[in-house]
This record gives C-alpha cells, structure tokens and sequence, in this order.
C-alpha cells in the first residue's frame, strides 16, 4: 500500500495582513489522508501550497513518498477540485484531448493507457458532451479521471463527496480504495462520517492553524479515554471544547 | 521553455481562447490604429493645406459629391435645375407642367405669391443639387424653405436625404472661391514668417514648431502604438486567466503542468499576441503616415538620433508600464482597503498636474525653468507628457534615459512588493 509523508515546519501563508494558515509543526503519515475543517479553516490554501500554487512566506512544507523522496506537484499529484474541471464550451473529448496532449504529449492517450479510467468512470458516455451541459458530479468525474491517468503519488481531493447521493459517495468511496493500493490520496471534506470510514490518518485544521494531525486507529484508542468512540464525535468534542476555551481566554 | 511552448499552442487549439485573444482584439486594435491614421490624416491636411490644394480639392467636391452618392446613388452633378412655379386652381394648386411633377428630393420654396417671387437666390443654391424647385403655397417634398416676413427662413427636412439636401449648397464654387482667399492670405503669411522656431534653453536647437506637423502625428501614433500593446499585453494575462478560472480548470491545469511552465506559457501568448499587433499594425502605420505625412516617417522624420528614438522608446513603456502597475494596485487591494481605489486615479492625475506644469513653465521666461523641465522630465509618472511628445519636442537623450531607468526600477519594485497580491489576485480569478 502506497503512503506519503506531509510534513511542514514554522509554515506561514499570509494574504497581507490576513495569516491564511500557521501550522507551527506537522508530521502526518497515510494511504488516505482527511483534511477536514470548517470553511476558512486554510485547507484549501494548504492544498494550493501542497500543489505548489502558493509559496509559503515562511517555513517550508514537503510531501515524501514510500521511499522517502521529495514528491514533486506537477510530475507526482494531481488535483480535482470541488466543482470539478472541464471548458464549458469545448466537449468532454476535446477537453480529454486537450489535457493528454499537454500532460503526455499524446492526444489519444485516454483511448490507450487512459481507456481503463475511462471505463471505471463512466466517461464514454458524457465525450459528445460539452462541458456546460455536465453535472457538478459528471464534471468531477472527468478530472478524476484525468487525475488518476496521470498516475499520481499523491491525489488530492477538495471536497468530492459534497453534493452526492448515497451510491455515488460509495462509488466514490469504492474507487479510492481500488486505487490505494497505487497511491495515495489526500481528502478534504466536511463528511467526517465518510472520512472516517475511508481514511487512516487525519489532519485537522481551524481558523488557518492546525489543531490535530495523526493516525486514525491511534486517535481513536487515545480518544476513547475521553469516552469518545468514533472520530466524527472526537473532531466535535474537540472543536466545541477549543472554542470554549478561546471564549473563556476572551 | 519547451514545455511551456508546447502548453501555449496546446491553448491556441481552444477556439474561444484563439478567438479573444488574438482575432477579435486584432480586429479592434487595427481599427483603432485605422481611426488614428483618419484623424491624423485629417489634421494633417487641413494644417497643411495651401490655396492650389484647396481649389483642387473644391472642385473636386463641387463635381463629385458622396452627399449626391448617398441621396441618389451617383456622385456627379444633376441636370440644371427646373423652376416651377404652381399655379392656383379653384380648391387648390397644381404643377405648370408634367416635367413639374413633384418629387419627394425636390426642394419647395413656399410664399403666398408663387407667380412673382424671385427665386434666383435658391435656384443657385441648389442647382446641381437637385433637379426641380418648386414655388409653391403648400406642395409638400422632402425639403421646405419657408421665408416669412421680416427676413427670418425656416427649413423644414422630412427625411434624412432631405436634410442632406440641406447641406448640398455648401459644397458650392462660390464658397470655395472664397476660401481659396483666405488660404492665399494664410500662405503668404507662412511665407513671410518662414520655418519657426521657438528657443529653449534645454534644447539646443530649440524647438521646430514648423515641423510639428510632421513630428507630432509620427510621435503620437508610435506612442498610442506603445499603449494599445501594452493593453492587449495587460488584457491577455486576464483573459486567459479569467476564462480558465471561469471553467475551474485554473488550479488543476497550474498544479499538473507546474506554476513556473503554466505562467510562461501565458507569457509566450501575450507575446505572440502583441507581436500580432505589431506584425499587422506597424506596416499599416508606416505606410498610411507615409501617404498622409510625407515619404520620411520613421524615426528620421523626428529630430533625434536612433539612439535617443530607442532610449524614448524604453522610456515610453516603462513609464506607462509603470503607472497602468500603480493603477492595478487599486484592483488588487480595494477588497481590503477602500481607499485603495484611489490608486486608480493616482496615475493620471499626476501625470496631468505634471503636464500642467510643464507646460505652464514655458510661458515664464526665466532661463532656470529649463532645468526645471528636465527634472519634471526625468521624473517617472510625473514627466509622463513631456516623454510622449518627447521626439516632438527634442527632448534631451538626458532626462529620458533618466526616465527610462527610474520608471524600469520602479516597476521591479512596486511587482516585487506587490508580488504577494498579484499571486493571491490570480487565485481569485
């Protein structure tokens, strides 16, 4: 099973005067990775820094692999975001042609290589499509295709769950743990109940700072001491008790 | 570099992204530059008009006329024009003859007494123009002169043909004749004065005033030239943005390619784009100034060296480059500063006091100001106006190198402050 290392140390990112996250030290190691927190909470600007769009003002972060080399964001991640990603106007095939062009210098690489990822997702039927007519939940799944024919190390996720019904979360759900065993995933989300079930380490960020990295199993066992059973509860024990005490620090 | 290469035609292949950023803008900017040579030629020609041009050009006018095209689809004259005068009739007034039959581009006059009014003033007017007068009490064409007692005339147009009618008579050779007049009373003066010169104590050989007609047009198309490029240049980075941002393809498209590839193949567009431009744009100035301004249009029409032709050029850009910066602060930061928007006017509005100031030195006759204009001169944003018509005005090699290098470090600088929020700007998109 594939597994990466994030590690980050004295990581700043400010926009001016805003610090859009402050993770002092980060140390988190897993095959699927949940990155959950509320909105504002900087995961999306520490997934854009993992991607290396965004430079840190200070410290540094880095993404290890089984081997222990640096993984680098354009020949090793690849990146889906929440709505997905595809040109309104120019249809699905066009886009696919277009994206394998440019990332394997071969426009047909999705009926080659790429086909299988074409099949598993369901793709041939949305190629005629253009983009504008596809659902926020087809449009995911054509960059998630186009993620995983890339063969990435690491894929990350921003929020892929949100918006689907029962099947398709655990389509989804079923996918990630097909591909596990090929790479690794880094997951933001708000379904904690979902993260839960897939993810075997988590990362927990609020207000840009981080309030809890490490291995589920772990967490559980250290968490049940405080009479919590399950993750989801935990996050909501932790975070009702972190805001607690900032309002009795006010 | 390559892979940026690759990644730019790679965007060319997306037919919006072909069509906004090279064929509709093109289109756009070689229309301007087209208007641009119009109203060059315009002022051009009237400033440089003498008597022999203008007779030619009057009778040239008086013959053929587009107001005749667009009234009835032919440029030459009409026929002499029929006079009819309408002759009362029990309940009413008819035509004297079948030839008389009115037609809707005729022009009436209306009196109450057709028979007897002296119709020689209109029949010149409008001959050639028209092909029948009516004088009448209440026929109805396109156009009706009414003269009323005491000397007032009232002109009535019924159509848009009508009112060019209106306007046919002072195409006419009794007005050229006239004009031809004032135009030898202006040549001899020209003549008697000769080439002027005004002296700077700046500029050694002062200031050809004679030749601004020549050196201005040169210098204001090179330098609108300058700020259509760099705008097409500006837009570009946005357009491409924008549009990818819109598709959600921005992140996933910069995160698998990388940053530093994703930005320069944007970079390799914008340049392309503007040398698009520039490849259609430069011929068609070159030659269209050549038509209107004389066979020397290039920088040996201007009365400064090649390399101070090149050092204007730096300038030029780094000094509008400079201040459209200043200005995109106000859209990058007024979502946290309100005030901030004033960074928008900042620019112009320094520019224009130091156009003011410049210009208004020149009326006091204190030898020192010449040094004073270099230094508004040399100094970026604020010495904008002299630098543009700089060639123009024989601008010392000095102040615009100064310029230059002034404007140039301090765009690095203000990018290099401001790099942070450019950054998170592109995020935003």
């Amino acid at each position: 099973m594939d597994e990466v290392t994030i590690s980050a140390k004295a990581l700043s990112i400010r926009y001016a005067d805003l610090v859009a996250l402050d993770i002092q030290s980060l140390e988190v190691k897993g095959g699927v990775i949940a990155l959950l927190g509320h909105n504002g909470a900087g995961k999306s600007t520490l997934i854009k820094t993992l991607l290396g769009l965004l430079s840190p003002h200070r410290g540094e972060i880095s993404v290890r692999g089984n081997g222990g080399a640096s993984l680098r964001p354009e020949h090793d991640m690849a990146f889906c975001p929440e709505n997905g990603a595809v040109f309104a106007d120019i249809s699905v095939e066009r886009y696919l042609q277009l994206w394998c062009r440019i990332k394997h210098n071969d426009g047909d690489f999705y009926r080659k290589a790429g086909s299988r990822y074409v099949e598993r997702l369901s793709i041939a039927e949305l190629l005629s499509k253009k983009g504008r007519a596809l659902s926020k939940g087809q449009r995911r799944r054509v960059q998630t295709a186009l993620g995983f024919m890339s063969d990435p190390k690491l894929f990350l996720f921003d929020e892929p769950f949100d918006g689907l019904d029962v099947q398709r979360t655990n389509d989804l759900m079923e996918i990630v743990e097909e591909e596990r065993a090929h790479r690794s995933f880094l997951i933001s989300s708000h379904r904690m109940d979902v993260m839960e079930r897939l993810s075997d380490a988590c990362l927990v960020l609020e207000g840009g700072r981080l309030l809890f990295a490490g291995d589920v199993a772990a967490s559980r066992i250290k968490l049940a001491g405080l009479g919590v059973d399950n993750l989801t509860d935990a996050m909501r024990i932790h975070l009702h008790q972190l805001r607690e005490s900032t309002q009795t620090r006010l | 570099m390559f892979r940026s290469l690759r990644l730019a035609v790679a965007f060319v292949r997306i037919p919006h992204l072909a069509l906004s950023l090279f064929l509709f803008p093109l289109i756009i900017s070689v229309a301007l530059v087209f208007a641009q040579l119009v109203a060059t030629g315009l002022i051009v020609r009237i400033a440089s008009m003498d008597p022999a041009t203008q007779v030619e050009t009057d009778e040239a006018r008086s013959e053929h006329s587009y107001m005749r095209w667009v009234i009835y689809g032919t440029t030459a004259r009409r026929p002499a024009i029929l006079v009819c005068r309408w002759q009362a009739v029990p309940g009413g007034e008819v035509p004297p003859s079948k030839e008389c039959s009115p037609d809707r581009l005729d022009v009436a006059i209306h009196v109450s007494d057709p028979a007897s009014y002296d119709v020689e003033k209109y029949s010149s007017l409008f001959d050639g123009h028209v092909d029948r007068l009516h004088i009448c009490a209440a026929c109805t064409p396109d156009v009706i002169v009414t003269p009323k007692v005491g000397g007032e005339v009232v002109s009535e147009a019924r159509s848009v043909f009508g009112l060019t009618i209106l306007f046919l008579p002072y195409t006419n050779r009794s007005i050229s004749s006239r004009r031809v007049e004032v135009l030898r009373t202006i040549d001899q003066i020209r003549k008697a004065v000769g080439s002027i010169t005004m002296h700077v104590p700046e500029t050694p050989d002062g200031i050809g005033i004679s030749s601004l007609k020549s050196t201005l047009p040169v210098t204001a198309n090179i330098a609108s030239l300058v700020l259509i490029a760099l705008w097409l240049a500006l837009r570009a980075h946005r357009k491409v943005l924008d549009y990818f941002s819109r598709n959600d393809v921005l992140l996933p498209l910069a995160a698998a390619t990388g940053k530093e590839t994703f930005y320069a193949s944007i970079w390799i567009l914008t340049l392309v784009r503007v040398g698009c431009f520039f490849g259609t744009s430069i011929p068609l100035l070159y030659f269209g100034l050549r038509d209107i301004v004389g066979d020397e249009v290039g920088f040996s029409s201007l009365p400064i060296s090649l390399a101070s032709f090149c050092v204007w050029l730096v300038a030029l850009v780094s000094t509008l480059s400079f201040a459209a910066m200043i200005a995109s602060i106000a859209e990058l930061k007024h979502r946290h500063a309100v005030w901030t928007i004033a960074y928008r006017f900042l620019p112009i509005t320094v520019a224009l006091f130091g156009a003011a100031v410049w210009s208004l030195s020149f009326i006091l006759p204190y030898e020192s100001l010449g040094m004073f204009r270099l230094v508004i001169s040399s100094i970026p944003v604020v010495g904008m106006a002299p630098i543009v018509v700089g060639p123009a005005v024989s601008l010392p090699l000095l102040p615009m190198g100064i310029h230059a290098v002034l404007s140039s470090t301090l765009f690095l600088m203000l990018l290099k402050r401001n790099a942070r929020w450019f950054a998170a700007h592109l995020e935003e998109v």
